[in-house]
């Protein structure tokens, strides 16, 4: 009874700690809350909907189920952020009170809580609105996952684990790079589980079991799933549900270990070096204390090399996703976006386990390390805040700008002399002009960012859904292309002899059924070599 | 430390905490506006852009402005944020006011004091430029912390530190915004006031105590200037001082002006206003007067005052230029000469001044809140009207046949446009160019404004426009084409330069000007 009370009083300190990681989220992204802004995705599904099935053809099945059911499938203003910060925001609570079973009855569990859930990892996800909210509960998802597993270890109870093992389908259903957060999670837990709770050999390996279990059935059916669709033909097959063999895997791992080991020290645009510097400081301090645990109650080889395992089963963990997909599915993005460097798939792995860093450390006896790792929080949140509001500063002003360039583009067609109200283009634009960067100002060594910084909110290939957007009447159709029937002489001279990239007077061509628009010098050259190409071909000679 | 703070009866206590946040929660509400739109002033365009440094205020020797940035933001200027921490700032400093002036302490009296301090339009004015606006905020924190921790040396042990201490904050304020001058002395000359009268404090007694102030505040300012001596900044108006000989002249002139404060209208301080501070600040002073018994000390409490009304102009009296009436300074002086009227009345017996106060004071911040919105709401439309021409200039010059987006252009504006005036309609006598008329495009940042949201960038920055520039076909264009914006003459595009006329006055200066190189 009387543990009972104490646990009731103990609640309002853990609401606390919960409503303060979620502020923590809304105060670090405030701009992006109460500015409507969207990603280069999102034109058409703001004013269609997302329907159930439009995952599909990536594989993505349950992506829209949630948005569907709590915002009718609407990408709806501040609704769909705050609801996707709700459910992380809890995620994070859950797994370190549930999962990591952590007692969070001091302040400082408030900081490391809103430390990690505000870890600058989220920016990515935020940029495309319509998964946003999806990519978001995924964390929740998996953390109920993970507690259902858990149930099932400690009440050998197996309804709990097909609970675990379904909610994990379904989450890896959404977006199959949030395993990492159950991966990282799993070595998190056991690593735990040997150093402070001395669970036995035996005892592990019932842990291992049942979430390798979970994680092979979901897995497995997953692959299921794909090809049942792709058969169907509701599935493309894309670089992202294309799995590696099990010789890359073995090939792929010390890339990958390498990978997860820079992934503390690489920068990229928004992930600056002192961010890293006391992501490092916080995982090295966690190594040490692991050790000066391990050496003070189990000093056997065995045990070393068992802790040393957990901790490379950890690494691998932290780039889980980028092992497991197959290397050429990564090839088309791997310049721009490589995997074993998406900040998407690393959102899911990173902050669970400084998350976890943070609370293992504030849990041992070692007042030093306890201390350099609090104020190592106390850094990390002031930069955490720092970075995403100047994320959202960048992305409110890049979209402003690019919005104005789209306003300008489209008054120069209307005022075209060619130009026919009623009519239905084709609009071949060559090139992107992405003015993110221009308000970022690049560090020294930052790689990548393509999301994060550098891609447009207006791509090429999706012209009609952006021009469209806000005209009075479509005058853009679907189409990318140019048909050759339709190549005219004005066309052959204004592409091969006039055209001259934006603003320029020749930078714009229009006739009864295309607008082209030569945006950037490389994109206008590109469109001239398909052109040259297209045009002296032996089928148009004929 | 909490230890350190208890002995300084500075450690916050529950009705403190209570009394911060809500206030805290009304300065939020008053300027909302503001922090959810997202708007910055003329000075602020390439730092939104780029970043801050440390050296960024050298110029004008204010070293130390941008220290607080490098430190909370990395020298970023984030929206939101910017203001939060401004506002956190100001609360704080007006708490430890409240403390240092020793005002009666209730929970309604110090959401009064602080709330009604913090919301008055003078804090608009570090509004306009987003770049300052956490350091100049900052200051009142540190000046009243400087002041506090002063008068607590008598008493202590640790003199030593505790000066030390003070004069690092009034140094840092000094080094960020010379003005805040006139705080140090305002709050002292109040601190003076309310010892004299509520805690029946000798003049022996005062000296005793507030020597140190002064003694801190001196070896702050001696530091100050040495430390300008080192960093040589150009010579700028906010450093040129008056000389000696002009300072008795300017001591009658600036008594003058300190007393018409009360009166003088600016824009969102409009006459109704004005009046009903100038009240709430009369019965205060009345009602210390009335308080001791003695004639010699109701004369001597009077001088207090006329002393402390005086120190709301004290830069106006050190500076050569014009710093009067001007909100940004006033946020420093008669700002907290209300606020201290304000904390007197609310401290006051019998309790009927208290009543008096509490609804004065009470409407008083509504009415701040209703000038402040009404300010923000100016300035969002004036904001979004000039930031709607430059985007019709872009386009103008995109679409010019001559402009080559791949060329560098050298640029030169003529004139500006001010447009937040279009949206007022309130009148005043003194027109304060920070609260209303100072342009977002201004003459001088128009290269950069240009360029802000444009995709190419085409203006030489390191060029201005060169007399060879003056070509006899660009003379003829603007002796007898060029008209001001929207007039298609108004943009003139050749291979080399590019200029947009704003108004006509300055384009009769700009004829005046290039008629010398073809007289």
């Amino acid at each position: 009874m009387q543990k009972h009370i104490q646990n009731i009083k103990k609640k309002p300190s853990e609401i606390y700690i919960w409503i303060t990681s979620l502020l923590i989220l809304c105060l670090s992204f405030s701009p992006l809350l109460l500015n409507f802004i969207w990603g280069n995705h999102d034109w058409l599904p703001l004013i269609k909907d997302n329907s159930v099935t439009s995952g599909l053809i990536e594989g993505r099945f349950s992506q829209y189920i949630l948005l569907k059911l709590l915002l009718m499938g609407k990408i709806l203003p501040i609704l769909n952020i705050i609801i996707g910060f709700f459910f992380y925001s809890i995620s994070l609570y859950c797994i370190s009170r549930y999962y990591f079973k952590f007692q969070l009855t001091k302040l400082s569990t408030a900081l490391y809580i809103s430390t990690a859930a505000s870890l600058p990892y989220i920016i990515e996800i935020l940029y495309f609105h319509f998964i946003t909210l999806s990519l978001l509960s995924w964390t929740l998802i998996i953390t109920l996952s993970l507690i259902a597993t858990q149930k099932a270890i400690e009440n050998n109870f197996i309804p709990w684990e097909i609970c675990g093992f379904t909610l994990l389908y379904i989450a890896l259903g959404g977006y199959p790079g949030c395993i990492n957060m159950y991966v990282t999670a799993v070595c998190c837990r056991l690593i735990q589980l040997r150093i402070a709770k001395q669970l036995n050999y035996t005892q592990l390996s019932k842990h291992i079991l049942a979430h390798a279990i979970n994680l092979i059935l979901a897995l497995g059916l997953l692959k299921i799933t794909f090809y049942y669709l792709q058969q169907q033909h509701l599935m493309m097959n894309m670089y992202n549900s294309q799995a590696a063999t099990p010789t890359e895997l073995i090939q792929k791992l010390p890339t990958i270990i390498q990978a997860g080991i820079i992934g503390f020290t690489e920068t990229q645009p928004f992930l600056s070096f002192s961010l890293k510097g006391i992501l490092s400081t916080i995982f090295i301090i966690f190594l040490i204390s692991i050790f000066i645990q391990t050496f003070k109650t189990n000093k056997k080889t065995s045990n070393i090399l068992l802790i040393l395992i957990l901790i490379l089963g950890l690494i691998i963990s932290l780039k889980f996703s980028a092992w497991l997909i197959s290397n050429n599915a990564d090839n088309a993005f791997a310049k721009l976006d490589p995997a074993t460097s998406m900040v998407r798939t690393d959102f899911y792995s990173y902050p669970t386990l400084i998350l976890f860093c943070l609370l293992f450390i504030q849990e041992q006896k070692k007042q030093i390390l306890k201390n350099i790792s609090f104020i190592c929080a106390v850094f990390l949140l002031v930069t955490n805040i720092n970075t995403n509001l100047n994320f959202s500063k960048i992305h409110l002003l890049g979209f402003t700008a690019e919005n104005k360039l789209l306003e300008r583009i489209t008054n120069r067609l209307e005022n075209h002399p060619q130009y026919l109200s009623n009519n239905l283009y084709t609009i071949i634009q060559a090139g992107e002009i992405p003015l993110r960067p221009q308000y970022y100002q690049k560090k020294l060594n930052e790689k990548y960012g393509y999301y994060t910084l550098n891609t447009p909110y207006s791509r090429h290939w999706i012209a009609f859904e952006y021009y469209n957007f806000y005209a009075p009447q479509n005058f853009v159709q679907e189409g990318t292309s140019i048909k050759m029937e339709d190549i005219t002489p004005e066309m052959i001279t204004f592409l091969s002899t006039q055209m001259t990239s934006w603003p320029h007077p020749y930078s714009v061509y229009i006739d009864d059924k295309y607008v082209i628009i030569a945006l950037t010098s490389e994109g206008k050259e590109l469109l001239r070599n398909q052109f040259k190409l297209l045009h002296l071909s032996p089928q148009l000679r004929r | 430390m909490k230890e350190f703070l208890k002995k300084l009866n500075l450690l916050p206590d529950k009705t403190d905490l209570k009394a911060w946040l809500i206030s805290f929660g009304i300065i939020n509400f008053a300027f909302l506006y503001h922090t959810l739109n997202f708007m910055w002033g003329n000075h602020d365009v390439k730092f939104i852009k780029e970043e801050l440094l440390l050296s960024s205020g050298l110029f004008e020797g204010r070293f130390t402005q941008f220290i607080p940035y490098r430190l909370l933001t990395s020298g970023q200027i984030l929206p939101i944020l910017n203001n939060l921490l401004g506002f956190t700032f100001l609360t704080i400093g007006l708490w430890v006011l409240a403390k240092y002036w020793n005002i009666k302490k209730s929970l309604i009296g110090y959401i009064l004091f602080i709330s009604f301090t913090a919301t008055q339009p003078y804090t608009l004015s570090w509004m306009y430029f987003t770049f300052i606006t956490i350091s100049c905020l900052l200051w009142t924190l540190l000046a009243a912390l400087g002041l506090f921790l002063s008068e607590h040396i008598n008493n202590s042990h640790c003199k030593l530190s505790l000066s030390c201490l003070s004069i690092l904050c009034f140094y840092l304020t000094l080094g960020g915004y010379p003005p805040i001058i006139n705080m140090f002395f305002v709050c002292l000359g109040g601190k003076i006031i309310i010892s004299y009268v509520f805690e029946q404090k000798s003049l022996k007694q005062l000296f005793h105590i507030h020597k140190f102030t002064i003694l801190n505040i001196i070896i702050a300012a001696i530091l100050f200037k040495i430390s300008l001596f080192y960093l040589p900044p150009n010579n700028v108006y906010n450093l040129e001082t008056e000389s000696l000989s002009n300072l008795p002249h300017k001591f009658i002139q600036t008594i003058n002006i300190s007393f018409k404060q009360f009166f003088i209208t600016v824009p969102f301080m409009e006459k109704g206003y004005k009046l009903c501070l100038a009240i709430m600040s009369f019965i205060a002073i009345i009602g210390t007067l009335l308080i001791p018994s003695k004639a010699t000390k109701k004369m001597l409490t009077l001088c207090f005052w006329i002393g402390t009304i005086w120190a709301t102009a004290l830069t106006t009296f050190l500076v050569t230029p014009h710093t009067e009436y001007v909100s940004r300074i006033d946020f420093y002086g008669f700002g907290f000469l209300y606020a201290l009227a304000a904390g007197i009345l609310l401290t006051l017996t019998p309790k009927i001044y208290q009543s008096f106060g509490v609804i004065i004071i009470t409407c008083l911040l509504c009415l701040n809140i209703l000038n402040d919105y009404q300010a923000l709401k100016i300035w969002k439309q004036g904001h979004e009207a000039e930031f709607q021409i430059l985007d019709n200039i872009v386009e103008r010059i995109e679409n010019h046949p001559q402009f080559d987006a791949n060329h560098q252009y050298r640029f030169y504006q003529v004139g500006d446009i001010s447009l937040r005036p279009n949206y007022y309609n309130g009148s005043f006598e003194f027109n304060d160019v920070f609260l209303l008329t100072i342009p977002y495009l201004a003459m001088w940042q128009g290269s950069n404004l240009l360029e802000f949201y444009t995709p190419t960038t085409y203006i030489d920055h390191k060029l201005p426009l060169l007399p060879e520039d003056i070509t006899p076909e660009v003379y003829d264009f603007f002796m007898h084409k060029a008209q001001p914006w929207p007039h298609p003459n108004s943009v003139y595009v050749n291979q080399d330069i590019i200029i947009i006329t704003y108004n006509q006055p300055e384009l009769d200066n700009f004829k005046k000007r290039i008629r010398t190189l073809y007289p």
